[in-house]
């Protein structure tokens, strides 16, 4: 046996062996390295795309809304969100307004459930929660005087909801005239009493 | 002949080749680690860095205002269409009842209960054949649900009656 064999043997199996440990530990960690790396950077990528996307989509959005003019049409859906310590005489001159329009009398109008204190906190804006405010309207006039304040409340940005309607004929001073004969469908001098809510900011 | 005893014995080829082979396996196992090392890692690494620079970007001020501005504008106008759906429109109503009556009858009173959809008339006529024509035109009639009549009253005038009816609550709903 020669020894000059020895040295190519054993320096071959010690790198080999020195080699495999070499990719075990460290090598391989790369791998597993790289393949957090992935997905880390498959998951970024995800949010990345979902972000762009959402902000894009965002931005349709806004550029829609504007051409639609948003910004007046809010302003007149506002009057379905309205409070403060003003809400019962502006609602009142609103609907004398329109009643007014209408053609017909009105004898008396009831703005009920609406806190009487009104809070304000400096620098803080009340967003509220949404409530109904009941409206009473005890009116005289004609019936299609009647039909075209229908019309003129269903054309409103302020939503008025109404629950009940009584029709009878009236006397002048407003009465209800009992046994009075009266065709719904002629004109004729009415009392209407109509009863809705309307919504308000609490 | 003579013996040489100072002559080397040849190596073998395998292990030569096996020599070579370990050196080979060797230097690709240490170029795989640097390559990996000092060259996709920092790749992979510089690309992270690239798309949170790239995620830092979205929402800028601007963006965030328009996202305010929607969100504002989706959350009054899901506000506005609660109450809107709500609405109760006459039109159809009004259009319907006026061919409900008969034509010799009278309403003195009508009261419209919109939740219960139902209606309270005082009515007056001239003749029981009249009422009773009035009944029939309301038999007709789809939208009328059922109906009670009550309290008739014959004098010497006028054929006075209470009539209740049960109508169908879509009339008071809005037509898309």
């Amino acid at each position: 046996m020669n020894n000059n064999n020895l040295p190519y043997l054993t320096i071959s199996i010690a790198l080999i062996v020195a080699s495999i440990a070499f990719f075990y530990f460290l090598a391989l960690p790369q791998y597993e390295k790289m393949s957090a790396l992935d997905k880390e950077i498959s998951d970024l990528e995800f949010k990345l795309e979902n972000t762009t996307n959402y902000f894009n989509d965002v931005s349709l959005n806004a550029e829609k809304l504007s051409e639609l003019g948003w910004d007046d049409v809010s302003k007149k859906i506002d009057a379905n969100f309205m409070d403060g310590p003003f809400f019962i005489h502006n609602m009142e001159a609103y609907f004398n307004k329109l009643v007014v329009k209408s053609g017909l009398h009105l004898n008396s109008l009831n703005i009920e459930g609406v806190e009487e204190s009104f809070e304000v906190k400096e620098g803080v804006e009340d967003k509220g929660t949404l409530s109904e405010v009941s409206v009473s309207f005890d009116l005289n006039g004609d019936y299609n005087y009647f039909l075209d304040l229908l019309n003129i409340f269903d054309k409103q940005a302020l939503v008025i909801k109404i629950n009940s309607i009584e029709i009878s004929s009236a006397s002048s001073s407003g009465e209800n005239q009992e046994g009075g004969e009266v065709s719904i469908i002629d004109s004729t001098y009415l009392n209407f009493n109509i009863k809705g809510t309307i919504p308000s900011k609490k | 002949m003579a013996l040489d005893l100072y002559s080397k014995e040849e190596t073998p080829t395998w292990k030569k080749i096996l020599f070579v082979v370990s050196i080979v396996i060797t230097f690709v196992v240490l170029i795989i680690f640097t390559y990996n090392q000092f060259s996709k890692i920092p790749q992979k690494s510089a690309m992270i860095s690239s798309v949170n620079i790239e995620l830092a970007k979205q929402g800028t001020e601007e963006q965030q205002k328009e996202r305010d501005y929607v969100l504002e504008a989706e959350s009054k106008l899901n506000e506005f269409k609660k109450i809107y759906d709500e609405k109760v429109d006459f039109d159809e109503f009004f259009a319907e009842f006026s061919s409900w009556v008969y034509p010799r009858v009278a309403f003195s009173s009508l009261s419209i209960d919109v939740s219960e959809a139902k209606l309270s008339i005082k009515g007056q006529t001239d003749t029981l054949q009249s009422i009773m024509q009035q009944l029939i035109l309301l038999d007709a009639k789809k939208d009328i649900l059922s109906y009670t009549i009550s309290n008739i009253q014959v004098t010497s005038g006028p054929v006075s009656f209470d009539l209740e009816l049960n109508i169908n609550p879509e009339l008071f709903k809005k037509n898309e």
